[in-house]
């Protein structure tokens, strides 16, 4: 699934424009950065609802493709920065983890 | 007139970088060097037109450069109830003026904001002219920006780097608590073995080693250093995280995952959950701690793709 497609699906605004084509073939879903840094997966989409400016630390170090914050939060100048920095693009849905989980769910694998 | 009195600085809790930042600064570093005045020929009136346009609530009275007195809001209300809101400004101003000398250190001015409950001083040269004013809004701006400046210093301080060949070594200072600053180092480290090709999996195995030592400092030391080494002819990467502290009571628990003493804030944060040296562990070849009260180390060692030391043949 390509960036732009899992925007529309979640009704998703960008905090930090990146490319829309960008390909992910996994989602990680996790307020916990530990449990993050401890996937496997590469090339995936990491899904939180915590927007501080460890979340873009984490999916750096872990190679994430972009983050989606969850319930609408939003981002600090500090998290926007560093994510502009390290070339992480950002979003922002309203919907909460789990109808994003929700809307997500029936596209992975299914690309 | 002369400074007097002790500088109301409290000598136990300031930094020192803060009080050598006041005795530094000089007064004439921080007025402001445009002074609204008033001459002796204004009335009242005048005065009080003239803090109205400029959104200020003294002004100083001068004949050219010289200071007869200074005339405020206050003043001006006396005048009012005087009916004399048109009658000469000198005869409603205050003559014994509290001034500041443009040479004198900063800390004068904080003190005497303190000693004297003016909301402004005209500030004079040596030959007594008058050459700007100074203000509490004066003071706290011209402090932030030396603070930024200062804060900028140390924390360039707090990173030091060489490299020999396509080796490397990089130290980073954790302070308690700072969550900014933690990741810097192995956002760092990332970006240098990359820069050496060294395999991803490897890469982000010394990225997730490095970035939980530091948050591990951060949320649960007073503060440390964190180095990584990277050397190509031993074919690893070593990261030693040596902290001034407390120390952690029971290692082969904290070596459980979930176990965790970190508080809800730090748990908020999306750390502190008991992880930390689990994860550590995992991700490494080698690792060891050692613990007490006056500090923990990690030492981890992961292993890189051996590489031929380039000597000349």
């Amino acid at each position: 699934m390509t960036l732009s497609e899992c925007a529309d699906l979640v009704n998703a605004s960008w905090i930090v424009p990146g490319d829309g084509s960008i390909e992910f073939h996994d989602v990680v879903v996790s307020d916990l950065m530990s449990d993050v840094l401890v996937t496997e997966h590469d090339d995936f989409l990491l899904v939180t609802s915590l927007a501080s400016e460890q979340v873009v630390r984490t999916a750096d170090i872990v190679d994430a493709r972009a983050v989606l914050l969850a319930n609408g939060k939003q981002a600090q100048p500090a998290l926007r920065n560093l994510a502009e920095t390290q070339g992480i693009p950002l979003l922002t849905s309203e919907l909460s983890t789990f109808d994003i989980c929700r809307a997500l769910a029936g596209c992975k694998g299914h690309p | 007139m002369a400074p007097a009195g002790p500088i109301p600085i409290d000598t136990d809790s300031p930094s020192p970088i803060i009080t050598e930042l006041i005795y530094r600064l000089k007064v004439r570093d921080v007025m402001t060097r445009e002074v609204r005045t008033c001459s002796v020929d204004d009335t009242v009136r005048d005065a009080q037109q003239t803090m109205k346009r400029n959104g200020i609530t003294g002004v100083p009275v001068v004949d050219g450069t010289r200071l007869l007195g200074i005339v405020s809001m206050d003043d001006v209300i006396r005048a009012l109830e005087d009916a004399a809101i048109d009658g000469p400004v000198t005869e409603y101003m205050t003559r014994s003026v509290i001034v500041l000398e443009d040479d004198m250190p900063l800390s004068f001015g904080i003190s005497y904001l303190e000693k004297y409950r003016y909301g402004r001083f005209p500030v004079l040269d040596a030959g007594k002219n008058l050459v700007g004013i100074i203000t509490s809004r004066d003071i706290i701006i011209a402090l932030l920006l030396e603070i930024n400046k200062e804060v900028q210093r140390f924390e360039d301080s707090t990173r030091r780097a060489e490299t020999h060949g396509r080796g490397f070594r990089l130290e980073y200072t954790t302070r308690r608590f700072d969550f900014e600053m933690a990741g810097r180092l192995s956002t760092e480290t990332k970006k240098l073995l990359k820069e050496r090709n060294l395999p991803p999996k490897t890469i982000r195995r010394v990225a997730v080693a490095t970035y939980e030592l530091e948050m591990n400092q951060v949320v649960h030391s007073v503060g440390g250093t964190v180095r990584v080494a990277f050397d190509p002819a031993a074919g690893q990467v070593e990261i030693v995280a040596t902290d001034r502290g407390p120390g952690i009571e029971n290692v082969d628990e904290a070596l459980n995952e979930g176990y965790s003493t970190a508080n809800e804030w730090v748990r908020s944060l999306g750390f502190g959950a008991g992880m930390g040296l689990p994860n550590t562990r995992r991700v490494s070849d080698t690792f060891d701690i050692s613990s007490s009260p006056d500090g923990t180390t990690v030492r981890v060692t992961i292993s890189t793709p051996q590489e031929e030391p380039h000597e000349p043949v």
